[in-house]
């Protein structure tokens, strides 16, 4: 390359730049930031960063993150969801999650119809990521990976639904993985504006993993380009839910449960992502009825959103025009009354998952799901993924209502195999009008290899919880004004994850080798030694003398085994008074054992 | 901080920084007065939890790794690059241990640097230990251009510097906070060499004797700057030859390994969302 500061090999390197970027320049960023405060006092917060693109493979990106874009091609993925979470989504106290996740690790992936093995791309697929976002994924081999028919459908547009097959989708999640700041460094630096500004510069990691519930998610899809859906556009959405627990600020009158970005996010906002086509924060106030709160500054515009008939308002800002003054901005929530815990709402669908069962050999796995509609019957579909270690015992799945068993609407179980893969159970549960259904299975804990174990044996070992698919009403749920979920039959498609379990194997006491070891070798001791002796040596007697000398004498002698130059006259005097009649003198004789020859 | 992030391998067998236990989540302190946040806002972990084993350690080392492994997971050293190496935790006399269940042995270790050596993959190697009986794992090194620091001498234990009392836990090793202090004063252009480094924490300070293997090093440590271990230095070659992008034109092919990419639009088509519930009738 010519020197950079000389002539006309710098002009034309910049036309050429030039060029490239206005061949490139199609793709979009928009980010916003959605703040939900709930009437108990919690706040979501929901951030989303997506990058729209026509192009996802070939050499040149210009705001799609390259490391993803690479990974996504080379794997031939045609939607990849990934999602770090900590914590649970306490739906019933918060409502429904606008992004479903499963706490720890969870990853599901579409692959293209003409992926020349899914198999290895999966494998490949899941060491690319671990990589890419500094996790363990690289543990999800195929004992904890699935391929359900009915749950996990995809996102994004398809050209053929029917050559989209189970066997092209791989689902995996790693309940145990934890969530920290080395996870949220590369997935800041795939944003076209990294950390350095825009919302991102509100994801502080001290404060971020302060709170009860955080989730760092990547979702790649491919979506419409057009209103007529003849051309594809791709879209890749990072996205961080956060919820607040409810912090309580003094006043004379009554605590208030006042908040502000520095209180959620440690900082305000100095600016908008220079790159993005829109840079939004929206505050949900269907809270604003019970608990009226004030916010400083006040919104730009007020966002209507009606999806599937129930209408939504959100305050709006525009974060150009925030922060055009210069500062920062502290965008503040003020309550008029003092806080009361409030009511939460009574939702359509609840879900949780418990075991039953004690001792070390079985246990018994129960997911209850109660509908708490009185007129009319919930549709329900239930995927569970069991590890091939708890040994499901598939005659004794049941599905119950008030103690009567029911038949599920649809059932696909597909039995695990030992060090192979997981049990998968797919049902369809109609639940009846106001009542609770159980979906029950009995089971047995594998005794393990020793060397399987991990580090902490005794902790236990954690089984994903079901994730529960249905349609509700839009009510209840947490979402974006612009970015609406599935509506399907005029209702709302949710996702739900139940609890995850821990259950305890049954674990051997590992210092047994170490034991066994001792003991023998102590009995090795104890008893060839002697026996070894007794059969081998002869027992002779030797005479010797019958006093013990005394103190001075032992001394003395002690003494002149260390001067040398009396060994020789002591030597002399030994073998002069060496005598067979002064040896017969001892009246005790030695018995000494000699070795038989 | 002196060296790129990504060119440091880190691998943490626990997770403390996220612990549900630690009172502030995301933070390592260095101190009980929370002075240095060591874990800092952009660390990247390579291996972490139950990876974090004896023989993905000796993996890295020597560069026997699955294919999929990613680069940031792999060890891209050359004759060139001078290592630095940090093991802490608990040891004993002749190996260090590793989660609780497995321990990695002196001779172990020996022989992996003599196969990096073997194959090229060092340059110099910096070896620091900070455990009870530390010595003992630097002494069956037998590969050159090795130049190893222990904090404690073959019967001797490293102790911990101080109590943190709302972690409940003591905060950081004697030796590692003086390590840690020295670095901290240093600057990208600082003079100081390795003999100073190596005469971190004395006996009044860190209890334990300080011990240091430098037969194997070729040079003196005195002749040694700290940053030609402890900062990286890019290499930049300079050249005149021109290199041709081409005319801007997307759909050129561009070869990228055996597989040949088209930047292509998405074929026209019709598409369609499909519906998420599964239909139950």
């Amino acid at each position: 390359m010519a020197a950079p500061c000389g002539g006309s090999g710098f002009r034309r390197w910049l036309v050429l730049l030039f060029l490239f970027a206005n061949s490139l320049c199609s793709d979009q960023f928009n980010e916003s930031l959605l703040i939900k405060p709930l009437t108990s006092g919690h706040v979501i917060s929901k951030f989303d960063f997506v990058i729209g693109t026509d192009n996802i493979s070939g050499a040149h990106f210009h705001l799609v993150p390259r490391h993803l874009a690479e990974v996504i091609s080379h794997h031939h993925v045609l939607e990849l969801h990934l999602s770090l979470t900590q914590g649970f989504w306490r739906h019933d106290i918060w409502g429904y999650p606008a992004r479903q996740a499963g706490t720890g690790a969870q990853l599901w992936v579409w692959f293209d119809p003409d992926t020349p093995s899914v198999d290895e791309s999966w494998s490949s697929l899941v060491n690319a990521l671990s990589g890419l976002f500094c996790a363990s994924l690289n543990f999800m081999d195929r004992t904890v990976t699935t391929s359900p028919e009915f749950a996990f459908r995809p996102a994004g547009v398809v050209s053929d639904p029917s050559e989209l097959e189970s066997r092209l989708l791989r689902v995996a999640s790693l309940p145990r993985e934890a969530t920290c700041t080395e996870n949220l460094t590369p997935w800041q630096k795939l944003l076209p504006c990294g950390a350095a500004s825009g919302l991102s510069t509100l994801l502080n990691p001290t404060h971020l993993y302060s709170t009860s519930y955080h989730s760092l998610s990547v979702d790649f899809r491919p979506v419409c380009a057009d209103t007529s859906c003849s051309r594809l556009r791709y879209e890749i959405t990072q996205s961080v839910t956060l919820v607040h627990e409810p912090v309580t600020t003094p006043r004379r009158d009554g605590p208030r449960q006042d908040w502000s970005m520095k209180s959620l996010f440690g900082r305000g906002l100095y600016d908008a992502c220079a790159v993005a086509e829109r840079s939004d924060i929206f505050v949900d106030t269907a809270a604003n009825g019970s608990y009226p709160f004030v916010l400083s500054p006040a919104p730009h515009s007020e966002v209507t959103s009606i999806v599937a008939g129930h209408t939504a308002t959100y305050a709006a800002y525009s974060v150009t025009n925030l922060t055009s003054g210069g500062g920062g901005v502290n965008l503040r929530a003020a309550y008029s009354r003092p806080h009361r815990h409030g009511w939460t709402p009574s939702l359509p669908l609840t879900v949780t998952q418990y075991q039953t069962g004690s001792g070390q050999y079985s246990v018994g796995l129960s997911l209850q799901l109660r509908n708490a509609d009185r007129l009319s019957p919930l549709d329900v579909s239930v995927l569970q993924v069991v590890p091939w270690y708890i040994r499901l015992y598939l005659h004794t799945l049941q599905v119950t209502v008030d103690g009567q068993v029911i038949k599920p609407v649809y059932q696909r179980l597909v039995p695990g195999r030992d060090r192979q893969r997981p049990y998968t159970l797919e049902l369809g549960v109609r639940i009846p009008a106001g009542r609770v259904a159980t979906v029950s299975v009995q089971a047995e804990r594998a005794f393990l290899k020793w060397h399987e174990y991990p580090p902490d044996a005794n902790h236990g070992f954690y089984l994903p919880g079901a994730v529960v698919s249905a349609l509700l009403p839009a009510q209840n749920c947490t979402r974006h004004p612009i970015r609406s979920p599935p509506v399907e039959g005029g209702r709302v498609f949710v996702r739900l994850s139940a609890e995850n379990q821990l259950v305890t194997l049954p674990t051997p006491d590992f210092s047994m080798p170490y034991n066994v070891i001792c003991l023998v070798c102590t009995v090795v001791a104890l008893a060839f030694g002697p026996l070894h002796n007794i059969c081998t040596k002869r027992l002779l007697l030797v005479p010797v003398s019958e006093e013990k000398p005394g103190i001075a004498a032992r001394i003395k002698s002690n003494l002149g085994r260390l001067m040398w130059w009396r060994r020789a006259a002591d030597q002399s005097d030994t073998a002069s008074s060496q005598s067979p009649a002064e040896a017969s003198q001892s009246s005790a004789a030695k018995v000494k054992s000699t070795k038989a020859d | 901080m002196l060296i790129v992030v990504n060119h440091i391998i880190l691998m943490l067998a626990d997770d403390m920084a996220c612990n549900p236990r630690n009172p502030r989540p995301a933070t390592v302190f260095n101190n009980a007065n929370q002075h240095i946040n060591v874990y800092g806002s952009d660390v990247e972990v390579d291996y972490r939890g139950d990876e974090v084993t004896v023989e993905r350690l000796v993996r890295l080392l020597t560069g026997r790794l699955e294919p999929s492994t990613p680069p940031t997971k792999r060890l891209l050293t050359d004759d060139r690059s001078n290592v630095l190496i940090y093991m802490t935790g608990h040891g004993g006399d002749g190996f260090l241990k590793f989660q609780d269940a497995e321990e990695i042995t002196s001779t172990e270790l020996a022989d992996a640097f003599e196969q990096m050596w073997q194959q090229r993959r060092y340059n110099n190697i910096f070896f620091m230990i900070d455990t009870c009986q530390a010595a003992s794992m630097y002494e069956k090194f037998y590969s050159p251009n090795i130049l190893a620091v222990a904090s404690s001498q073959v019967g001797e234990d490293s102790l911990s510097h101080h109590l943190d009392s709302s972690l409940g836990v003591y905060v950081i090793d004697k030796y590692t906070y003086h390590a840690l202090d020295f670095m901290e004063k240093l600057r990208k252009d600082s003079k100081k060499s390795m003999a100073d480094f190596l005469r971190v924490c004395p006996r009044h300070q860190c209890v334990s004797t300080v011990g240091v293997r430098s037969d194997l090093f070729p040079r003196n440590p005195a002749d040694v700057r700290v940053t030609e271990f402890f900062g990286s230095v890019r290499h930049v070659e300079r050249t005149d030859r021109l290199v041709d992008l081409g005319d801007g034109d997307t759909e050129t092919p561009v070869t990228v390994g055996t597989r040949v990419e088209t930047a292509a639009p998405a074929p026209a088509g019709s598409y369609r969302y499909v519906a998420q519930f599964p239909v139950m009738s």
